[in-house]
Parts: C-alpha cells; sequence; structure tokens
C-alpha cells in the first residue's frame, strides 16, 4: 500500500508533466533538501552541488511526464540526482576510491583536531563516516539518512541487491577500521 | 550460544541496516528478532548500527541549504517555462500547423475573453473583413459580384477556392479538422487581423463557388463569419 506521501508525490508529478508550475514549486520545496545533501556527498563543494540540485528539478520539470510510477517517486528523483552527480565528478576527475579514503586519514591522523576527537566518540564517528569512499558513503547515507529499502537503493545505484547489502557491510568494516586507528575499539567485527 | 548457523548469521548480519531503518522485510525482520536475544555478538551489531545511523543523521543536519538556493531555482524554472514555450511555438511553427496555431488561438479567446469582449472582437472583425472584401470585390470588378464567386475567392497557392473565414466561439477543434478533412480542405494562414483565418478548398474540387459558400455556412458551429478570400 502507497505512503500518503507517496501519493501527494504522484499528483503533483501529473501536474507537473501538464506544465503546472506551482506543482514543480511544491515538490521542489518536498525533496530539495535530500537532493542537495545527496549529490553534496558526491561532488564536495556546496556552490555545485546547490547547481546540480537545482538542475535535478529542472530535468524533472520537463521530464515528469516520463515518471511510471514503478518506484517511489523520492527514488526516481534520486536515481537522477546520482546520475547528474556522477557525470560532473567524472568532468572533474574527482574520485576516491576506498584506500585512497584511508590513507587520506591516516595521514591526518594525529593532528591535534584528530586528538580533541578522540574524547568524543559521536564526533570521531561523523568523522569517520565523511571519510569513506564516496560508493561506501552513498549507501550509508541513502540506508540511515534517505531511508532507502535494499531494492531502492539498487534501483538508485544501479547495482544488484546483493551489492548493496555486501557495499554497506564493507563500509561498516571501514568505518571499524578508522575508528580503531583512532583508538576507539567498537567491539565489531 | 547462538542458534544460528554460520550463514544464518552472516545472512542476517548484512540485513541489519535495514531492519534499523525500518524497511527490512517482515519475514527476515522476525528472523532476526528472534535470533537477536539469544546472540550478543548480533545484538552488539545492532548497537554499532544505531549508532552509525545517529552520527549519519547529525552529519547530514550540519549541511544546510544555501540562502539563494529556492530563489535561483525559480528564476531558472521561469527561465524553462519560457524557453519551452518559445520552442514549441516554433516547432509548431516550422511544421506549418496552422490547425494547432488555430487549436490555441481558440483556447486563449475561451480562456481570455468576457462575452462582451468576444461580442466586441467580433464586430471588429465584421468591419475589417467588410472592408478587406469590398476592396477584393473592387479590385475583381463587375464580373465578381456577378456571381463569379470562385473567382471572386480567388486563386491560393494549389489552385482551389480560399475563403476568409470567422470561426465561431467555442467551435470545437476536432469538429474543425473533422469538417476540413470530409472537404478536402486547410487552413493556409492566420490569425490575421479581426481573427480571421484563411481556408482553402483544393483545386481538384468539383463544387461551385456558391455551393462551397454554402457548405461553409450551413455550419454556424464552426463558421460564424465567411467570405471571399484573396
Amino acid at each position: 500500500m502507497q505512503s500518503a506521501e507517496t501519493v501527494e508525490d504522484e499528483i503533483l508529478l501529473a501536474r507537473i508533466a501538464g506544465g503546472d508550475k506551482e506543482a514543480m514549486h511544491v515538490f521542489y520545496r518536498r525533496h530539495r533538501l535530500a537532493v542537495y545533501r545527496f549529490v553534496l556527498r558526491f561532488v564536495r563543494d556546496e556552490a555545485t552541488a546547490e547547481d546540480l540540485a537545482n538542475d535535478v528539478f529542472i530535468d524533472v520539470y520537463r521530464q515528469a511526464g516520463r515518471f511510471e510510477g514503478r518506484s517511489k517517486a523520492s527514488t526516481w528523483l534520486l536515481g537522477m540526482a546520482r546520475f547528474k552527480a556522477l557525470s560532473e565528478r567524472r568532468r572533474r576527475k574527482d574520485t576516491v576510491d576506498a584506500d585512497e579514503a584511508l590513507n587520506e586519514f591516516e595521514d591526518d591522523a594525529d593532528t591535534p583536531e584528530v586528538s580533541v576527537q578522540k574524547q568524543d566518540k559521536a564526533l570521531a564517528l561523523r568523522r569517520c563516516i565523511e571519510k569513506l569512499s564516496p560508493e561506501h558513503r552513498e549507501v550509508i547515507d541513502l540506508t540511515f539518512y534517505h531511508g532507502k529499502s535494499i531494492k531502492e537503493i539498487s534501483e538508485i545505484a544501479g547495482i544488484p541487491e546483493n551489492t548493496v547489502k555486501t557495499r554497506a557491510f564493507h563500509a561498516r568494516r571501514q568505518l571499524s577500521a578508522m575508528m580503531e586507528k583512532m583508538g576507539i575499539d567498537r567491539g565489531w567485527p | 550460544m547462538s542458534p544460528l548457523t554460520k550463514r544464518e548469521r552472516e545472512e542476517l548480519e548484512l540485513l541489519m541496516p535495514w531492519y534499523v531503518n525500518g524497511t527490512l522485510d517482515r519475514e527476515s525482520a522476525a528472523r532476526l528478532e528472534a535470533a537477536l536475544p539469544t546472540d550478543p555478538a548480533l545484538a552488539r551489531s545492532l548497537a554499532i548500527l544505531r549508532e552509525d545511523q545517529e552520527a549519519t543523521l547529525a552529519l547530514a543536519e550540519e549541511d544546510e541549504l544555501p540562502a539563494s538556493m529556492e530563489q535561483r531555482f525559480l528564476a531558472q524554472l521561469e527561465a524553462t517555462a519560457a524557453q519551452d514555450a518559445q520552442t514549441a511555438a516554433r516547432g509548431a511553427g516550422a511544421q506549418g500547423s496552422l490547425l494547432a496555431r488555430l487549436g490555441t488561438w481558440l483556447g486563449e479567446l475561451a480562456a481570455a475573453a468576457s462575452p462582451r469582449a468576444l461580442a466586441v472582437a467580433t464586430v471588429a472583425a465584421c468591419l475589417l473583413v467588410a472592408v478587406q472584401a469590398g476592396v477584393i470585390v473592387s479590385m475583381l470588378g463587375p464580373s465578381a459580384e456577378q456571381g463569379g464567386f470562385s473567382t471572386a475567392s480567388g486563386e491560393g497557392e494549389q489552385g482551389g477556392a480560399v475563403y476568409l473565414v470567422q470561426f465561431a466561439p467555442g467551435a470545437d477543434l476536432s469538429a474543425i479538422a473533422t469538417f476540413l478533412d470530409e472537404n478536402g480542405a486547410r487552413i493556409v494562414d492566420g490569425p490575421l487581423p479581426g481573427g480571421m483565418f484563411k481556408l482553402q478548398f483544393k483545386a481538384t474540387d468539383g463544387r461551385g463557388g456558391e455551393e462551397l459558400s454554402a457548405v461553409l455556412r450551413a455550419q454556424p458551429q464552426l463558421f460564424q463569419l465567411v467570405l471571399p478570400g484573396g
């Protein structure tokens, strides 16, 4: 059964497909924060994320008629946002793999800033999440911030469901490894 | 001691993030809930996942929307809508789809004009066309006035009879299209001043000028004014 929010989104998209700018504005206000934060993870630059997020909604205005309702509007939207963000990242050749992220983390592990963070486990954990590779960060964000299911993440990221599960698992392991380097044993795995 | 096999445990471990975010299917969630009380490692993993969730949400909250974002979007939306409308209009023009232009014109008229405004527009159109028709007739000379209607209606690009018509307020575009199709006619120009359109029959149409004029006048629901066109 569809949630009220999902139904409202579908009604808004139908109106947008008919050129209704007011409906577009309402849809924008409902989803702009999630889209902005999602693309920001990829491009790591606020001005670029702002431009990209707005461009995503312009695409929605022009392509709302193509939305078929097979997935939630928010899932469709994040899929579009991801495509745009990855294109931008490729354009800027700003790729970071997991090892690089860990190396980067090691490089500044002994700075005074990190020493302060050691006193605050929660803060340290946030710092570690920020240092995850974009692929690992994506699956963590989609799960915990966007509240997406395995199937929805599979659709958004264009990867098999099993890959979604293993990617989340590896992201968690990566977090534990980073925390351990900061002297915090999470007791897992 | 956990009653789970290693494989079952690994499977549940992989699914746990979605138990935490509430999207895990009922069956898997029930299996996990049954295993948790007897498996301290799994319970520890769950507690860590909740910490991860909390940290992820806290991190997201740190990123606020740029102040200018919404205003910039609205400006971009207006520009996009205007650009799309322009592109659509150009496309219609390029296709020579005068019928589409007629549809737009009828729609705009119906939406914008009050009955009084429509009446005023109609009178203005009549006056304008009367002058235009007078000029045409005078140019054609006496033969035109003597019933040479096909001559008076002029020869268009295809050589068929041409009429100036004013569509009736509320005329249905699909009914107009059907009429044109059934009579081998087409709209070749318009909207002209006064909301007139130029309508042309095929050169091969065997009907005489008076007959064609009568065909048009017999459709008052479509045409409120029919005049010979040039």
